[in-house]
């Protein structure tokens, strides 16, 4: 059972901030989910010949050196940032 | 009447030079101008940048050459597929603004073959969601009937296809987003083997389950399509380096075995079941057999679905954070603050709920009871499909329990939403491919479609098995052409 707590919780997890409003109609909306997920819970699982987890090879390229995305066009995303780095505002 | 590809039709009528490649993208693009209001398949136009690459296209027509099928004709491309120089938003307010600085592998290669890209199509936020409803810009229309919903999340690939507003499009398919609304709009929609076409460059929504595929109007288009972009990426690792078995549609499936799962059948409305059980008489007129089996997985296949693709999500979209790239919160007192003002503001409450969810089955004291239990059922509906590919070449189930709804119908319920994509989600878990084609129409005249699912890997033998049903069944559905040329 998910409760008015677990919610906040999760929302500071994931940098989201819902007013005490939205949170109710959260709320209501992930009980109804993880009771829907919660019925996983009642199936019993047999071992038996059951695959591995990775099923997929990772294919890694040769390890050579190739250009790379240049750092004044990945910033321009950023409003050009600063200096050549990322920029944000103060933090203290 | 014979089904008949869209794809080869144009590359017949520009190599016989009875029509430019740039005279075709005009076409293309007066029709866009004038229709897509109504049904918003297209969030974003590049028809300068089209008709130029069309201009170029020509030249090489002009010399004589031996061109690919694709070569200068126009089609379209989600709007979750990186284009350099190119909005890209993912239908997400928090994307807003973004233009990627690198091109998806897929696009390179089409490129490559002389694809003329004519703009970007609607899709639910993030590729989350069955009806491009949740997009941050307008929903996608169905073309049968624009009181209803395209589907989704690739609705606006399907509506443009179904609409020939492109000749082709791309989708992608995280639990069923280029079949559903595939079959929603009355066209072919095929979701590769995981791991056959690469992934680079497609904005993640869930890394292990999502996979690029065509939309389009026959197999046989899908299938020329599908050879154009599929093969090993060096810059996905997950993309497989096994080589890529060449499309042969020709032949007979004479003793093919197909297998209908009964728990997809009976789930289904009345019609669709009639489509179904008509396209398995045809099957087997044309010498396959059909077996009615089992496949008791089927049960938890979209819980274990959610969990998974919502943990996924939650730590795929945690890089949205205003400080790279796209929309930034205006006001805000500190760093934290920033961020989280950008997040809430920025993502749809669709998109939200899932975050949360993921980040709730993910935390300290749910994570064994749900993604770990999830994570262990993913490899029994594995071992249960394993089990049915011994005796069987392929399931055939419908593509969704109903036809395409009125748009604004989002049930109050997220789960009852959820429950669309029961059919689809098992090739995604799996990593099967999955085709969904038409079969037939409800007495609305909305298109009816069905999934064919193979073996990991046999995509070639999946699209000629759906090409043998199509042939013979002919055309199932009305075509809608705005196309004026």
């Amino acid at each position: 059972m998910i409760t008015r707590e677990d919610v906040k919780r999760v929302c500071e997890l994931s940098k989201l901030t819902l007013s005490e409003e939205e949170l109710d109609g959260m709320l209501a909306d992930m009980e109804a989910i993880v009771a829907f997920a919660d019925t996983i819970n009642a199936v019993e699982i047999d071992e038996e010949g059951l695959p591995p987890f990775q099923t997929i090879q990772n294919a890694f390229r040769p390890d050579e050196v190739i250009p790379s995305l240049p750092p004044q066009e990945i910033l321009k995303n950023a409003d050009g940032g600063e200096n050549g780095y990322f920029a944000v505002g103060k933090t203290f | 009447m014979s089904v008949s590809s869209r794809i080869r039709g144009l590359h017949e009528l520009l190599a016989a030079k009875k029509i430019s490649a740039a005279e075709l993208t005009k076409a293309y693009r007066s029709a866009i101008e004038k229709h897509n209001e109504a049904l918003g398949a297209y969030v974003s136009t590049s028809f300068e940048t089209a008709e130029k690459a069309a201009e170029q296209a020509d030249k090489r027509i002009a010399q004589g050459d031996e061109l690919p099928l694709l070569w200068g004709i126009p089609m379209a491309l989600k709007d979750n597929i990186s284009t350099t120089g190119l909005s890209t938003t993912c239908c997400s307010k928090i994307l807003s603004g973004y233009t990627p600085i690198y091109d998806a592998t897929l696009w390179e290669r089409l490129k490559a073959q002389g694809a003329v890209l004519l703009g970007k199509t609607n899709m639910d936020e993030f590729a989350m969601g069955s009806s491009t409803e949740t997009s941050c810009y307008f929903p996608a229309r169905n073309p049968h009937d624009p009181t209803r919903v395209a589907g989704g999340s690739s609705g606006g690939s399907a509506s443009s296809v179904a609409a020939n507003l492109a000749a082709y499009s791309i989708g992608s398919d995280t639990g069923g987003s280029i079949r559903q609304p595939a079959s929603f709009c009355g066209i072919v929609g095929f979701k590769p083997t995981y791991g056959r076409v690469s992934r680079y460059g497609l904005i993640a929504y869930a890394s292990s389950l999502d996979q690029m595929g065509p939309l389009a109007p026959t197999v046989e288009d899908a299938a020329i399509i599908y050879s154009a972009i599929a093969g090993y990426d060096p810059k996905d690792s997950t993309s497989s380096q096994l080589p890529v078995s060449p499309v042969d549609l020709s032949g007979d499936i004479r003793g093919l075995k197909i297998a209908l799962p009964q728990e997809y059948i009976s789930g289904v409305g009345e019609e669709a079941k009639a489509a179904i059980l008509a396209a398995v008489k045809t099957y087997e007129s044309l010498g396959a057999i059909v077996e009615e089996i089992s496949l008791p997985s089927a049960s938890y296949s979209l819980p274990v679905y959610y969990i998974l693709a919502c943990a996924e999500a939650s730590s795929n979209l945690a890089r949205y954070d205003g400080i790279r790239y796209g929309y930034k919160a205006e006001q805000y007192t500190d760093l934290d603050d920033m961020v989280c003002k950008t997040r809430t503001q920025g993502f749809g409450k669709e998109v939200q709920r899932r975050i949360l969810l993921g980040n709730y089955v993910l935390s300290a004291g749910y994570y064994d009871a749900y993604y770990k239990k999830a994570q262990n059922l993913r490899r029994v509906i594995i071992r249960d499909i394993e089990n049915i590919f011994e005796k069987y070449d392929a399931i055939l189930t419908p593509t969704v329990p109903s036809t395409a709804f009125e748009l604004g119908f989002a049930p109050s319920d997220p789960v009852e939403t959820y429950l669309t994509d029961i059919c689809t989600v098992t090739a995604n878990i799996a990593g099967l491919p999955g085709i969904s084609l038409p079969c037939g129409t409800d007495s609305k005249g909305l298109p009816i479609g069905m999934q064919l699912m193979a073996k990991r890997f046999e995509d070639s033998r999946l699209l000629k098995i759906a090409h043998a049903y199509e042939q013979a069944a002919g055309e199932v559905c009305k075509k809608i052409d705005l196309l004026n040329f």
